[in-house]
């Protein structure tokens, strides 16, 4: 999919740009659908609740739809550059719940929009250490992060406390719950950093590089490329990412509690990869991430719409993840390692 | 054999910081070093250590488990749910049965159909939570008579005034690494782990490989449920949440990597026993709840250092 | 001769008719239970949708929640009510959620056993918001968020807490020292019972809370800490404050283990409180093993009284903002008067 020949117009024909451009789109759009297997599960997901209850092709269940598709999504797209270098980050969800918690609590002295920043900043310095661990001392990447995962979690009872904090300043609250459109901001928010990693992966150098590493680290340390320095980009910009979904926590919820966030990273990188990255690394796309978080989204909302019990949720949701992949392997046949 | 054990600190550094932690500790709390706090502090980590030793077959064959915990939910609730009515041989049974079935699914889904081992996993983690949810119905599935019932020898008796829990764990770390040194089958499981390709050429079959390492952890967490099991004599739904993490944690400690072939018995036995001791420390010592995940995280990330230290000569990759 | 036994077999029948008739139509009036006599219902129960949004069966190993759950289920099944119910796993972010779906289904009354009194306000603003009728059960919501709630159902865990807690302290005589095994940092009920302790603690100078550590409801768990704690403090423990009967009985056990063994003098007495008696506690009660005190709290009660509550909201039917669910206590001394637990 990335690679680009050489347009050459047949003789005779003055141009071949509109021939060229819809043969493009169609292969365009033919991979695209075919690189993730979550796009044949969200199609069936959508038909299949549809027919089953009026109330899930309303606008305000679309609109709780997307709203809850934000949380998890954002903190997937942010997973999805560290997978396809090779690495994972399992500290995303204590990230969250440390970021929220820092920022209702310094609200009050250094103003709304500030402490915001210093959450973002905070997420930051938490996916940087993580990068440094794994890159400058070589340490595995899902030890580290775990080990992360449960110090920033304690941390995060020992400085805020335990009990749940409100901000003083409610606007927050307001501007995520804000319209635009059928939209609520916070939606805009995640689609744009959507957008943005997407670009990312396929237009720059650093994202080339990601691919090249998680593709084959030695080859791509040969070629001459500063894998460090990309491996690291890309864990901050996951924890970044992280602290910004704890900003998105307050917004929805209008307070902080320690314990948010628990659990979480399961689920984004349960998205990540029925999205069509690997657990190795070395392909993958944002497209496919997001198209995993709806399809996992729809399938939570649509049970609740069905009032299915409790208790079986959880056995559809592993079953469901098991089939999809292994239908996913059995169509797509091909060999190549699991790992 | 002197060489051998002048070698041991260096090759195994954890020991040297589980040392240094209990010093510490015994300063604040000279019961900490206690005989009996010692076998009390491994009693509790029995369970997670039998586990620990069948995930480790899965780790140096290049993949991961973490369904292991959830599995135990099920088992505990089935075997304790089935002993009133069945008596205790069939409910072992029927647990059993049921372990080795989840293992040979996950070992298909990976071994053959090459699945990704941490996605299948955490699958069968959610299918089977929500599984326990269902069979428990609700109630506190107890033992009526847990005294009564000869059934209560795994978790709750003594022998030679150690508990019968550790001796299981020790008879089956034991069991593991002259399995996993000594037979083909182990050095199988190395090899895959090691180079899968190679392997394959060298006339292994990489496939049934993985796929019975993938058994052993669930019939190893079968054998963990009956000591659990034993020991509550009562069946919550979750008694297994979160145990995968705390397996996994005790695996790295000890220094076994997923995969590369290395990694053994030994040094998952030595893992389980730092963050026994880690967790019966903290409390002894009176670290209030809040920091103990705090003290954990920096343990592992000191012992890991410490081990790629030991293992590469140099701290910097 | 004929006809009249036909007009006679007719007048009876009709007679049965209409006895039946009108035997149906005052059963009819008398189908309501008796909980809903006299009111005026807005709509038949059985096209009453009650939509219940619980904090979590997966969040504590809480038996509670589920006996509780199953109450309303079997209730709503009964009277042909609609009944959803989503499990929120302990989640803020998730019971917020929940809340959306539950509107967006439609349903006549919105029941909220919220997992965290704060982050639940934005949820129940947006219900109200919307024309939702709210009704708040088990877990007091933040004060914001009262003016949107049109009802609460429950029990007062810090009243419970502090009955359960004091009996001990009398048990006692005011001197000694405890332990506490409490349930999760951050979920309400468990704040408001060790918040009772603590408070308590302070009160009676006599008392030294030794430390408290986090049992979760969960016995086995209870039990293992207790071990730890039996290490570290030995006979110097004169009682333990559990969380519920779940962690007296893992204590208990524990103890009873170190007595056997030496660890524990055997003529040492150790009292036991907790605010919510269950079927072990209850036995060790009635075996004399459990001195000092508990309180009783029902969750098929409660689940029967919330469902209650639910369907008269969803009927327009007035209610007092508040309803606390009984309590009382039960110890070694009264704990023949009261049935056996079924959690």
């Amino acid at each position: 999919m990335s690679t680009r020949t050489a347009e050459r117009a047949e003789p005779g024909r003055r141009s071949n740009a509109g021939h060229n451009i819809g043969r493009k789109v169609l292969t365009g759009a033919l991979g695209f659908f075919g690189q993730s297997p979550a796009w044949p599960l969200l199609v069936l997901l959508i038909i299949f609740f549809m027919l089953a209850t009026p109330n899930f092709m309303t606008w305000f269940n679309v609109s709780n739809l997307l709203t809850q598709a934000v949380i998890i999504g954002i903190l997937a797209v942010g997973l999805t550059p560290v997978f396809i270098s090779g690495a994972v980050d399992l500290s995303v969800g204590s990230v969250a719940g440390f970021t929220a918690c820092l920022l209702v609590t310094i609200q009050p002295y250094i103003g709304l929009y500030p402490a915001c920043a210093f959450a973002l900043l905070a997420g930051l310095s938490i996916g940087l250490f993580n990068g440094l661990l794994v890159e400058i001392f070589g340490l595995n990447p899902i030890i580290v992060t775990l080990a992360i995962m449960l110090g920033v979690r304690s941390l995060t009872f020992l400085l805020f406390g335990s009990a749940t904090i409100s901000p003083t300043d409610d606007r927050l609250l307001d501007l995520v719950g804000t319209k635009v459109g059928p939209f609520t901001f916070d939606v805009l928010v995640f689609l744009a950093v959507a957008l943005a990693v997407g670009l990312m992966l396929r237009s720059t150098v650093h994202g080339i590089n990601t691919y090249a590493i998680g593709g084959s680290r030695p080859a791509a340390e040969d070629a001459g490329v500063n894998v460090t320095k990309h491996v690291v980009f890309n864990f901050a910009l996951c924890g970044t990412l992280a602290g910004l979904v704890g900003v998105t926590l307050v917004g929805q919820l209008g307070a902080a509690a320690p314990v948010y966030g628990q659990g979480y990273e399961l689920l984004a990188i349960i998205a990540v990869v029925l999205g069509g990255t690997k657990l190795a690394g070395g392909s993958g796309t944002v497209v496919g991430t997001l198209v995993a978080t709806g399809a996992l989204t729809v399938l939570q909302n649509g049970v609740n719409l069905l009032n299915v019990d409790v208790r079986y949720v959880t056995i559809i949701v592993g079953v469901v993840l098991v089939l999809t992949l292994t239908l996913d392997r059995l169509i797509s046949g091909g060999p190549g390692s699991s790992e | 054999m002197l060489a051998d054990l002048k070698a041991l600190p260096r090759r195994y550094p954890v020991f040297i910081l589980l040392a240094a932690l209990l010093l510490a500790a015994s300063l604040v709390t000279p019961a900490i070093l206690s005989l009996e706090n010692i076998i009390t502090a491994i009693r509790q980590y029995s369970v997670v250590g039998i586990m620990a030793l069948g995930v480790t077959f899965v780790v140096i064959a290049g993949r991961v488990d973490v369904s292991i915990g959830s599995l135990l939910s099920v088992l505990v609730v089935v075997i304790i749910s089935l002993h009133d009515k069945v008596g205790p041989v069939m409910a072992m049974c029927a647990g059993v049965s049921i372990a080795v079935v989840v293992g040979a699914v996950n070992g298909f889904l990976v071994a053959y159909l090459r699945l990704n081992s941490l996605i299948v996993t955490l699958g069968t983690l959610t299918a089977l939570q929500g599984v326990a949810n269902v069979a428990s119905a609700g109630i506190l599935n107890q033992v009526m008579e847990p005294e009564a019932s000869w059934f209560k020898v795994f978790g709750r008796s003594f022998f030679l005034n150690v508990p019968v829990s550790v001796w299981i764990f020790g008879v089956m770390a034991l069991v593991s690494a002259l399995v996993l040194g000594r037979t083909n089958f182990g050095r199988s499981v190395r090899a895959v782990g090691g180079n899968e390709l190679a392997s394959v050429f060298s006339s292994i079959n990489a496939r049934a490989t993985i796929f019975m390492t993938f058994v052993i952890a669930s019939l190893l967490t079968a054998v963990a449920a009956i000591v659990f099991a034993s020991y509550a004599m009562a069946a919550p739904y979750n008694s297994g949440v979160g145990l995968e993490m705390t397996v996994l944690a005790s695996i790295f400690l000890g220094g076994t990597s997923i995969g590369g072939g290395v990694g053994g018995i030994g040094r998952t036995v030595i893992g389980v026993a730092v963050l026994a001791f880690v967790a019966n420390g903290m409390i002894l010592v009176g670290m209030p709840i809040q920091a103990q995940w705090l003290i954990s995280c920096i343990i592992i990330i000191t012992a890991v250092l410490l081990d790629t230290y030991a293992r590469r000569g140099t701290i910097l990759a | 001769m004929r006809y009249e036994l036909l007009s006679k077999i007719s007048k009876i029948l009709g007679a049965m008719l209409a006895a039946a008739v009108l035997t149906a139509s005052v059963a009819q009036a008398e189908d309501l239970p008796d909980w809903l006599q006299g009111q005026k219902l807005a709509k038949p129960l059985n096209e009453v949708h009650v939509g219940f949004s619980i904090r979590g069966l997966l969040g504590g190993g809480d038996l509670y929640t589920a006996q509780y759950v199953n109450k309303v289920k079997e209730l709503a099944q009964k009277y042909g009510v609609k009944l959803t119910s989503i499990d929120a796993q302990d989640d803020p972010a998730k019971q917020n959620q929940d809340v959306a779906n539950l509107m967006a289904q439609g349903v006549d009354v919105v029941c909220v056993w919220a997992t965290n009194a704060k982050a639940i306000v934005p949820a129940l603003k947006k219900a109200h918001d919307a024309g939702f009728k709210v009704v708040t059960f088990n877990a007091v919501v933040d004060e914001a968020g009262q003016k949107y709630v049109d009802a609460y159902v429950g029990p007062n865990d810090y009243n419970q807490s502090k009955l359960a807690t004091q009996q001990m302290f009398d048990a006692m005589g005011g001197k000694g020292n405890i332990v506490m095994i409490r349930a999760q940092l951050g979920f309400s009920p468990s704040d408001l019972r060790a918040q009772a302790v603590f408070d308590l603690v302070k009160a009676n100078p006599g008392i030294t809370l030794l430390d408290t550590q986090e049992g979760r409801w969960s016995q086995v768990i209870a039990q293992q800490i207790m071990e730890n704690f039996i290490t570290r403090f030995g006979n110097k423990i004169d009682g333990v404050v559990g969380a519920d009967g779940y962690t007296s009985t893992g204590s208990y056990l524990a103890i009873e283990a170190a007595r056997k063994s030496g660890k524990l003098d055997p003529n040492h007495v150790i009292y036991f409180a907790d605010p919510n008696v269950v079927s072990t506690s209850y036995d060790l009660m009635k075996e004399g093993k459990f001195p000092g005190g508990s309180t009783i709290q029902d969750p098929a009660r409660e689940g029967e009284l919330a469902f209650q509550t639910a369907v008269k909201v969803a009927e327009g039917i007035q209610l007092p903002k508040e309803t606390f669910l009984p309590t009382p206590i039960i110890n070694q001394s009264n704990v023949n008067q009261y049935p056996r637990p079924t959690n």
